[in-house]
């Protein structure tokens, strides 16, 4: 579709507009003119025929009807006639007899063509009419009746001296006949057609130039400003919120301009701080990201304090009553083994006669009994008891050697070493590491009673000593794993669930880490790490 | 015998019938130029007296102001063969005087009749001027002694009537205050200049002073200026003027019947002249005289004098 533009609208329609009211102007003056002209002309004819109608000697002509007597009122009639617009006269006299008719040579109408007056003595007045010949000439036709004066103005005067009563009629007038007279609006159709071609035309014309000239002009002060406009919201459309309308004038387009740069910028104000609000929001997402991370991470200190508070919480009780079990049960153990150590004595000495063979195995099972009762007392206590390291600078190849080589490793479980060679020095109560290790490699025996791998490795990480300890076992589920550190969890039928705790509390004092993985099927590996250099090894 | 008996018969019966036509009397006709009042007035006066006379008004002809009629009228009363033909108003009289030569003419009601050159063998006429004496007399019986008389005049219509009132107003004591006029344009600037000069206005039938336009600018202006306005007109009296000495129309019909018989009398076609009316009323219009405060004991003293309005 094509495009129309303000600009050409308006200087069309504007155009258009000046062109209507110029032609409907013209049309309208011409038409006055006109008009006016033929009411001029109109004039002129009364006038001449009146010239004539009072001419004596037209009087005389007719009374005595004698047509030459008419040469010198037609001569005047014709020197009256400055316009030259006479055509055509007639005088008939009253007993309908044309005296005279002529006409100008230069008429193409023959005067016999021209109508007669019929019943001339109904003519009481000066009479026009407009007569179209057959050939398109028009003339105005004017007819006068003459009267001859007979009356007596005395008679008159006697009227109003002696009185009158009604109306009286023209006093003494004799009709003589008419005199007809034409005139051409040849003239007026003349410079009608001047005034057409040499100022309405050319008038028009000048106006509706000028009116395309002025309305160009009034379009382009209105459609450069908006033109303007638009460039500018376009740019200001692409973000560029620091564009100004340059536009002065006092008009609607430069109120509009100046409400537009009001906009442009309030609107900009508002990006601005709306960024600015972006950049706060952004800073404070940021900062809520970063408590999130904390959150979470104390989050998890906190399940982990909390976990190792319960855990603590546990074992506080547990060792309590740990303690105060042990302590009650110890003493009675005690005696009881003591008793037992008698009666095998006695039976090995054949102090009691008659003495059954399973005696002996009975007290044997009940020293066993006792003393692994006494060994769990013992665990307990050392639970509850663990003992502040004691450090020295220790080989950690070293302990597991020494600690594998006090373990009894089924034959269907293959060892696998992984010691790094080289490694430095650190700070561990060395019994206690490897009272651990001892405990982590019988767990995973344990776990490969039909057998396996066993895989013990060391290595430095960053700023630890890890050790791992793995094996092909059964594994541990998801949900037991979690626990396993927990104080008389045990996943072993004749477990007190103390081991690992232990174990954990051991590391801890030592500032390390033990942690584990598990698949159930697979295997577990459990993880020590201990720092190379601790602060509170020094204490030691 | 029988021949003798029918020749007998014959001249007695010519005898007979002479002898009736000379005991009938005269016949007459009468043309009044148009139909007024006025005229109608002089007819019926005329008639009365006929009949007294014993002269028959064989037709009366109206005009209606119009010449051509004359010429038409002119022929029927040469057929008629009247003994005496009496013309009412200008118009008539003219028209009388071109054409009717042979049959005595008596005309009246004509207005200043001597400029109508109406002197001829056959024509004997009354005119409508009353006597300058009889018109003082009637003024002064209302307004008593008037000291300064004004008129104005054309010369070329009234200025013998003035040539005539000079002198018979000296006779009565009276001065003549005269303003010249050639337009009826004039008469404003005529009245200015009597203002002051003049006890009473003096207006004669001269067409030239009295218009319809310039009788309002007359009269209001001798109102304003409290002047007696005297007339010669009874309708002037009736639209305003103070009073006015005019012919008693009757009479002047009269009048003329009895110039006719005086005239039939006459053993040849002669003229009688021109004499003035011998019968005249006084018009005294009382609404005015009351604005001038007048005591009008002559209305109460004579009872044929017209009262206006």
């Amino acid at each position: 579709m094509i495009k129309i533009g303000i600009r050409f609208k308006f200087v069309f329609f504007t155009s258009l507009l000046i062109a209507t009211i110029g032609i409907a102007s013209s049309w309208f003056f011409s038409t006055q003119t006109r008009s006016q002209l033929e009411e001029e002309l109109k004039k002129r004819g009364y006038s001449l025929i009146a010239q004539l109608a009072q001419d004596g000697e037209v009087k005389d002509s007719m009374s005595v009807a004698q047509k030459a007597f008419f040469e010198e009122p037609i001569r005047r009639l014709r020197n009256l006639d400055i316009e030259q617009e006479l055509a055509y006269w007639r005088v008939l006299l009253a007993q309908d007899d044309v005296l005279l008719e002529e006409n100008e040579k230069w008429i193409k109408t023959e005067i016999d063509k021209i109508p007669v007056h019929n019943n001339i003595e109904d003519i009481i007045d000066p009479v026009f009419s407009i007569f179209s010949a057959d050939n398109g000439e028009h003339f105005y036709d004017f007819v006068v009746p003459i009267y001859e004066k007979q009356t007596i103005t005395e008679e008159e005067f006697a009227t109003q001296i002696f009185g009158s009563e009604g109306e009286h009629n023209k006093i003494g007038e004799k009709l003589l006949g008419i005199v007809q007279i034409g005139l051409t609006p040849e003239r007026i159709n003349k410079k009608m057609q001047t005034i057409l071609w040499t100022r309405s035309i050319p008038l028009g014309f000048i106006i509706v130039l000028v009116g395309i000239g002025v309305s160009y002009f009034i379009a382009s002060g209105v459609v450069k400003p908006v033109k303007l406009l638009v460039k500018i919201t376009d740019r200001v459309a692409a973000g560029d919120l620091t564009q100004k309308v340059e536009i002065s004038s006092k008009d609607e387009i430069g109120l509009l301009a100046s409400q537009f740069n009001q906009m442009t910028e309030s609107l900009k104000q508002l990006i601005d701080e709306k960024e600015g609000v972006m950049d706060q929001l952004k800073n404070v997402n940021k900062e809520l990201s970063s408590i999130n991370v904390e959150l979470v991470q104390k989050n998890e200190q906190l399940n982990d304090a909390q976990e190792q508070l319960v855990r603590t919480e546990k074992l506080a009780a547990v060792g309590t009553l740990a303690s105060g079990i042990s302590h009650e049960l110890r003493n009675p153990l005690s005696a009881i083994k003591n008793a037992v150590f008698l009666l095998k004595r006695k039976l090995s000495r054949n102090v009691i006669p008659d003495t059954d063979e399973k005696v002996m195995q009975f007290l044997d099972i009940m020293d066993k009994e006792i003393d692994r009762s006494s060994k769990i007392i013992s665990d307990l206590l050392g639970f509850t008891r663990v003992a502040k390291p004691t450090r020295f600078s220790s080989d950690i190849n070293k302990v597991v050697n020494e600690t594998i080589s006090r373990v009894e490793i089924a034959e269907n479980i293959k060892l696998s070493k992984n010691l790094q060679f080289d490694l430095p020095m650190v700070m561990i109560d060395a019994n206690q590491i490897g009272q651990i290790l001892i405990n982590l490699i019988d767990n995973a025996c344990q776990a490969m009673m039909d057998g396996g791998e066993l895989k013990i490795s060391t290595k430095v990480s960053e700023s630890f000593m890890e050790i791992e300890i793995s094996d092909s076992g059964c594994g541990i589920s998801e949900k037991e794993v979690k626990k396993i550190f927990d104080p008389l969890f045990t996943t072993k039928a004749s477990g007190t669930g103390l081991g690992l705790a232990l174990c954990q509390g051991i590391i801890q004092k030592h500032n390390g880490v033990i942690d584990v993985r598990s698949q159930e099927g697979v295997g577990t590996t459990m993880f020590i790490k201990l720092p190379l250099e601790d602060k509170d090894a020094g204490s030691a | 015998m029988n021949h003798k008996y029918s020749v007998f018969i014959i001249v007695l019966w010519t005898l007979l019938f002479s002898a009736y036509c000379a005991h009938a009397g005269e016949t007459a006709i009468v043309i009044k130029s148009q139909d007024l009042s006025a005229y109608n007035e002089v007819v019926k006066g005329f008639q009365e007296e006929c009949l007294k006379n014993n002269i028959t008004i064989k037709s009366i002809y109206d005009l209606n102001g119009k010449m051509k009629l004359g010429q038409k009228i002119v022929r029927k009363v040469k057929k008629e063969k009247p003994d005496i033909v009496l013309t009412i108003g200008v118009l008539a009289a003219t028209v009388a005087k071109d054409k009717i030569k042979n049959i005595p003419i008596v005309f009246c009601m004509v207005i200043n009749h001597e400029r109508f050159h109406l002197s001829a063998p056959n024509i004997t006429g009354i005119s409508t001027e009353i006597a300058i004496e009889d018109q003082l007399k009637g003024f002064q019986s209302v307004l008593g002694q008037i000291k300064n008389m004004g008129v104005i005049y054309d010369p070329s219509k009234t200025g013998s009537i003035i040539t005539n009132a000079e002198n018979k107003m000296k006779d009565a004591d009276m001065n003549l205050v005269k303003f010249q006029i050639s337009s009826s344009k004039e008469v404003s600037e005529a009245m200015e200049n009597l203002i002051g000069k003049i006890d009473a206005l003096w207006l004669l039938p001269d067409s030239t002073v009295v218009t319809r336009e310039s009788f309002d600018l007359i009269k209001s202006t001798t109102l304003e200026n409290r002047i007696p306005l005297l007339c010669t007109s009874d309708v002037f009296v009736k639209a305003g003027a103070l009073a006015a000495v005019s012919s008693d129309y009757n009479y002047v019909g009269r009048q003329a019947a009895g110039l006719t018989g005086k005239i039939l009398e006459l053993p040849d076609l002669s003229s009688l002249g021109i004499v003035n009316p011998d019968h005249f009323k006084l018009s005294i219009n009382t609404d005015t005289a009351e604005k001038f405060g007048l005591e009008l004991k002559v209305v109460q003293e004579d009872p044929k004098i017209n009262i206006y309005p």
